[in-house]
């Protein structure tokens, strides 16, 4: 993993530094004086375009005290056959100190008359033009300098040519295996079914991992103990049920419809159970579906048992669902509503990528204090603490879970000036 | 369709009555359920497990076996699995789960019928002569865990389920559910109110009190939705008819 870091490091470091001697020029260029004569005239040199800076001024530029610009600038005078009072030279520091170099050259050649002495730096020639202004042309070098340099003036550059793709490898790197947990945590959510995350990554990452799937593992032996529980548990109480039935048969008339009802209620007490269990273990399938069409069907449904449950404005708004689940959920809500209020008005309506499908009645509704626990499981409002009405108080808790299951929501309203609204807000197909 | 066991019950007058095999690990449920249904006239067997269960039909083929779902050793699943491809036996599936991916479960394994426990007398008795009707009254009965097509549809007898041709689901009532099945599954052929009312009332359709008028228009409203021109005629005095041609997916 280091050893991968460092090579990555490495390349990145090499492709870096290649960018920036791309971007500069590669050395400086020695000027001579008749190539500054051919510079002050605007002709052309042999090699690089120089880089010139121009300028015009009234005032006569100071006169040089220095011994090498004073050669220079003679030199070059006579080589522009100008009076020498005319023209002013500017060397740097560099090209000031090599006096002894130009000196010697201009005294051996120029017995020849063919001394030519060059100049390395950035130079600024002065001339007086005829209408007596000055005309400084400067010539700028540049110099890639030393690394160190480099680093000075380009720092920031050569920083960000650094840290820019370290750094988006480096995210990548880690946010892959995040997302990777997010991923296979929302499945868990989801359902029963184990999506172990990949091991690879930096080493606190793999070690979450293995957390991460270690914990999966756990759920699911849970979610499987559970489900062969609850299976035993129905078997136990379901068979005894079945026998009582039997029993009954044979039973005067009276006895045996009294005893059948009690058999009725406790059954659906175990089922309600068992399907709480069932729906919070059970693998979604999910599955494109009009939800107007489900919502409308289980409203007929209602509707064919003589029960005044109505829906208006039914819509086709295509959902990825789970049918079992939306089902029940959506069962679950109207039955409350026909149970507490007597019946069921629905809508739906489409909002900002969602549907909305909203089931009112106008019964007693809930207190605040009893809306805000509703969802709890095995909580039952007072009010429905009676045998007419009294399930398990595990409707609601499904409901939730099942709008949760389609990244959705349940929120229950009082109504004013009576009644109970349940809207469910669940994201639709694009 | 004559494929009836000898009978030890000689008060029928008919002769040869439905021979029942109970497949219960209860023992004191196998009884209650055995006087019940020889109260009520059939001639029963009993058996315990897997094992005995074939013992008893190598000796006695059966008609209807009443099989419970979870038993110690092989278990009804998997032994309905092994019955499948017996088409003289009929299935009743008795569990102590009860949910709808259980029934499902059930039914694709080849089960004809899904009772969940507690069961009654009453409505065993009910299945089991429904079971009867549907072998007197359509002997070319086809598989059950079939899928039908019409039209690009398709809809799914076991699970309940109807997709339109981009395969989004379209739910319908169980009435209209029924209906349409009971049509699909006889294509361009007319039936009358009553039967449909017969055919369509199948399992779990309580709810089916509705005219057959009132069903079948909102059956026509739901697919005209998403399906154009005509899909069940009314022929006048007669009944319905479904007009797309059929396939079995």
């Amino acid at each position: 993993m280091l050893a991968l870091a460092l090579v990555v490091i490495l390349t990145m470091t090499l492709f870096s530094l290649s960018i920036l001697f791309l971007i500069l020029p590669r050395e400086r260029v020695p000027v001579s004086v008749y190539e500054m004569s051919r510079i002050v005239h605007g002709l052309p040199l042999v090699r690089e375009k120089p880089v010139i800076r121009l300028h015009e001024q009234d005032s006569a530029p100071p006169l040089s005290s220095d011994r090498t610009e004073r050669l220079i600038s003679d030199m070059l005078a006579a080589q522009l056959k100008m009076p020498a009072s005319d023209i002013r030279v500017y060397l740097n520091r560099g090209d000031r100190d090599r006096y002894d170099q130009i000196a010697q050259e201009s005294a051996l050649y120029g017995k020849d008359g063919a001394a030519d002495p060059f100049i390395v730096g950035t130079f600024t020639i002065a001339l007086k033009t005829p209408d007596e202004r000055w005309r400084l042309i400067t010539r700028v070098a540049r110099s890639p300098g030393s690394l160190w340099n480099l680093a000075g003036r380009y720092g920031f550059v050569l920083g960000l040519l650094f840290v820019l793709p370290l750094s988006l490898w480096f995210s990548a790197r880690l946010s892959r295996p995040i997302r990777a947990f997010a991923t296979s945590a929302e499945r868990l959510g989801a359902g029963i079914e184990e999506h172990p995350v990949a091991l690879h990554g930096p080493t606190e990452i793999r070690m979450a991992a293995r957390s991460l799937n270690e914990m999966q593992s756990r759920i699911a032996r849970f979610v499987r103990e559970r489900t062969s529980v609850v299976g035993a548990i129905a078997h136990d109480l379901r068979t005894p049920l079945s026998r009582l039935h039997f029993h009954l048969a044979s039973a005067p008339a009276p006895i045996r419809r009294a005893a059948e009802e009690e058999i009725r209620q406790m059954e659906q007490l175990i089922g309600t159970t068992l399907d709480f269990v069932e729906n919070e273990s059970r693998p979604r399938t999910m599955e494109p579906l009009d939800l107007g069409m489900l919502v409308e069907s289980l409203v007929d449904d209602f509707a064919d048992m003589q029960m005044d449950v109505a829906i208006v404005a039914p819509q086709p708004i295509t959902i990825m669902g789970d049918m079992l689940l939306l089902k029940r959920l959506f069962t679950n809500l109207i039955d409350n509503a026909v149970k507490y209020g007597g019946g069921a008005r629905v809508s739906m309506r489409r909002e900002a990528g969602c549907a909305i499908v909203e089931i009112v009645d106008d019964g007693p509704g809930m207190a605040d204090d009893q809306i805000v626990r509703a969802f709890e499981p095995f909580f039952r409002g007072e009010s429905s603490r009676n045998r007419k009405t009294g399930g398990v108080g595990l409707g609601l808790s499904i409901v939730q879970t099942a709008a949760h299951a389609h990244n959705g929501t349940v929120l229950l309203e009082r109504r004013v000036p009576a009644g109970l609204s349940a809207r469910v807000t669940l994201p639709h197909m694009q | 369709m004559n494929s009836v066991t000898a009978s030890t019950n000689d008060e029928n007058p008919g002769g040869a009555l439905p021979h029942i095999l109970i497949v219960d690990d209860d023992p004191a449920l196998r009884r209650l359920i055995r006087d019940f249904l020889i109260s009520e006239g059939y001639d029963v067997t009993e058996a315990e497990d897997a094992p005995s269960m074939r013992r008893s039909l190598a000796q006695a083929p059966a008609d209807i076996i009443i099989l419970d779902v979870m038993m110690p050793g092989e278990d009804g699943l998997s032994i309905a699995r092994s019955l499948a491809l017996d088409e003289d036996v009929r299935i009743i599936m008795v569990s102590a789960l009860g949910s709808e991916t259980d029934r499902i479960i059930g039914l694709e394994v080849g089960a004809d019928d899904y009772l969940a426990k507690p069961v009654s007398p009453r409505e065993l008795l009910a299945r089991i002569r429904a079971l009867q009707r549907r072998r007197r009254h359509a002997p070319e009965m086809p598989a059950i865990t079939a899928h039908y097509g019409f039209e690009g549809w398709s809809l799914d007898p076991v699970r309940r389920v109807l997709r339109d041709p981009s395969g989004v689901i379209i739910s319908l009532s169980e009435g209209e559910f029924g209906l349409l099945l009971a049509l699909v599954e006889r294509p361009k052929r007319v039936l009358s109110r009553d039967r449909l009312l017969e055919l369509a009332r199948g399992q779990d359709s309580e709810a089916f009190d509705r005219a057959v008028d009132t069903q079948v228009s909102r059956l026509r409203r739901k697919l005209g939705t998403r399906l154009h021109g005509e899909i069940i005629r009314t022929v006048r005095n007669e009944g319905y008819m479904f007009l797309p041609p059929v396939t079995r997916l």
